[in-house]
């Protein structure tokens, strides 16, 4: 299993990374909160460790991004090992969570046990459609195969001409896309010195799985252990997910860092504390760093958070500095963003097109025939039950009967939601400008567009149901 | 919250949970392409080893003859638009041969020529300025500029 060895490393890198960052945090059930994180945060590390060093070295660039992962792995390690976890609350021991299973009412010992074999028939059936699909078409879809991949071999097969990638002769491989998917592909293809052909593949179901144990994790520690693996293996059968996944395309590693951020952000605020809005922050960024859209997604965290610690004040006189962490967490992501769309490729489809702000207002604001043919297309494309298997519809539910219930919105609970609500008017907005054909971008995007929001949307959906059953689930009190 | 509300939320949310029970345990993912001897290539891939053959294969024969570090053009059957006949034979000749750059506009020194046959290539040949210089098949091979 040549590909085991890179893949351990970057889960062994990206741990070690959320280890150090939020060692002095409170969190609940933290072996799976850091096994959840450390597969896609070490990716995001080694594809901008990978994109550094072709920059200051290309013709050493593998051999210098390895050595520099090697030294921040020894770095974290030492400083993991220096300085031990201190959050004020005694370690989680196996002999704790024992006794406390033990402890458990029956019933819901009955209940946990059902829910996780129905968690395991849903990883098993996950497990096979991902298989049987990748045999049929092992170098995935379209983006895939013809220009993150490509990305990925002008980062492998001759590092010094790795910038023949940004020439505007390729320009349907969208030269100032950001690089997170083709550095991962090329780590593991710079490792194991050959492009292997599983590599991508396992890239992809890295992020799909990661994606259902970050829901898992969530909310089990907030609700309910039943709700958490229900919502995970709910995850695993979502039709859209699963295709797109398999396919190798970047929407659902966006989705991961989307949802990633979005939750960490809560509990940065269910907590108040700082290394918590400084990893969300470069959750954020690393959503940036995978896809354009994840600009987008940057800009929404840093307005709603600017605007919660804003009205807030009183309560947490130390806003700024909450709001500056989640800065510095963005910052490394944003800088590589900025060289690449400035200097590597500083023309795309929105930046450097050309087109000035009187044409996007005209473009939003004055063309109801585009704007009456997305309204349309929201709907059709969000209530299609083979795709979500009746997600927006539980989610949209779930919105009105929190609404009813406003008591079942404490501790944050909101702001997955309105994360979600502010991804998709900003995707309404943006498709007005798109330069393309409007039908012909509603059929090739709208689907993946949802997928980036559908995180949240799920995470809200379980939140709030799950509150119905367990009323007095964790609370920020506790948490504290 | 009284007493009776909160057992008709509990029961909404048992109810919600149920039905996602349901619906997780009657969900048929999307058949899935039959795959003759999945386990030997699932054994393969597993070991390293890569069993299937890419796409951009066919371009394997040009790759001797092209000029290292420069861009090299791709005439195919028609000028390119990205809604042509066989555009994705562009595609697949970049991905297989990147690091070289491939260019759809008539304009570097040596050219990919990749026709369907060979009266449509020298068809393309007259328009575009080219001449064979190693002819690879039928309406195909490396051309220079005359």
């Amino acid at each position: 299993m040549s590909f085991l060895f890179p893949l351990l490393f970057v889960a062994f890198l990206g741990g070690l990374f959320v280890l150090t960052i939020t060692k002095n945090t409170p969190i609940r059930i933290y072996p799976l909160f850091i096994l959840s994180l450390a597969v896609p945060v070490g990716f995001s590390i080694c594809s901008l460790l990978i994109f550094s060093a072709y920059l200051i070295s290309p013709g050493q660039g593998p051999f210098i991004s390895v050595i520099a992962a090697l030294a921040l792995a020894t770095f974290l390690l030492v400083r993991v090992i220096c300085n031990p976890r201190d959050n004020g609350s005694p370690e989680p021991t196996f002999q704790n969570a024992k006794q406390k299973w033990v402890h458990q009412p029956r019933l819901t010992k009955i209940a946990v046990i059902l829910c996780f074999a129905v968690w395991i028939f849903a990883l098993f059936n996950f497990y096979k459609l991902f298989q049987n699909v990748s045999l049929a078409n092992i170098f995935g879809g379209w983006d895939a195969h013809f220009f993150w991949n490509v990305k990925a071999k002008f980062f492998f097969r001759n590092p010094s001409e790795w910038r023949g990638m940004f020439d505007s002769a390729l320009s349907w491989t969208h030269q100032d896309y950001p690089l997170l998917i083709p550095g991962s592909v090329a780590w593991g293809w710079n490792w194991s010195g050959k492009e292997l052909q599983i590599w991508p593949a396992v890239v992809a179901f890295s992020f799909l799985f990661s994606t259902a144990l970050l829901i898992a994790w969530y909310l089990s520690s907030t609700i309910h252990a039943t709700v958490g693996l229900l919502a995970s293996a709910f995850f695993m059968t979502v039709g859209a997910y699963s295709f797109w996944g398999v396919s190798q395309y970047a929407d659902v590693p966006l989705c991961f860092f989307i949802t990633a951020a979005g939750v960490v952000l809560v509990q940065a605020l269910r907590s108040k504390n700082t290394s918590l809005f400084c990893l969300a922050g470069w959750l954020a960024g690393c959503a940036a760093w995978t896809k354009n859209e994840g600009l987008f997604f940057m800009g929404w965290v840093i307005l709603l958070i600017g605007f919660l610690l804003y009205i807030r004040r009183q309560k947490n006189v130390f806003w700024p500095r909450n709001l500056l962490l989640i800065g510095l967490g963005i910052a490394i992501p944003i800088a590589a963003i900025l060289i690449l769309k400035k200097v590597l490729a500083p023309t795309g489809d929105y930046l450097g097109s050309g087109r000035g702000l009187a044409d996007y207002f005209h473009a939003i604001f004055m063309d109801p025939a585009k704007t009456l043919i997305i309204l349309k297309s929201f709907p059709i494309y969000m209530f299609d039950s083979s795709s979500w298997n009746g997600l927006w519809i539980f989610f949209l539910s779930s919105i009105g009967l929190s609404l009813l219930m406003p008591k079942l919105l404490k501790d944050n609970s909101w702001v997955t939601a309105a994360l979600s609500v502010l991804i998709l008017l900003g995707y309404f907005i943006v498709l007005h400008t798109s330069p393309h054909n409007v039908t012909w971008q509603m059929q090739t995007a709208l689907q993946r567009l949802l997928l980036h929001a559908g995180g949240l949307a799920l995470l809200f959906t379980f939140e709030i149901m799950g509150r119905m059953i367990f009323p007095a689930s964790h609370s920020e009190a506790e948490i504290n | 919250m009284k007493h009776s509300s909160i057992t008709q939320t509990a029961f909404l949310g048992i109810l919600f949970h149920v039905l996602i029970i349901l619906l997780i345990l009657l969900h048929h993912p999307p058949t899935p392409p039959s795959v003759a001897s999945a386990r030997e290539l699932t054994n393969e891939l597993f070991a390293g080893k890569d069993p299937f053959i890419s796409s951009g294969a066919p371009f394997a024969a040009f790759k001797p003859f092209l000029p290292p570090h420069e861009k090299v053009s791709f005439i195919m059957d028609y000028p390119f638009s990205p809604y042509v006949r066989h555009i994705d034979r562009l595609y697949n000749a970049q991905s297989f041969l990147a690091p070289t750059v491939l260019t759809y506009e008539p304009d570097q020194r040596a050219a990919i020529v990749y026709c369907s046959n060979t009266s449509i290539a020298e068809q393309r040949l007259e328009e575009t300025g080219y001449r064979i210089l190693i002819p690879l098949g039928d309406g195909k091979g490396v051309a220079v500029k005359k």
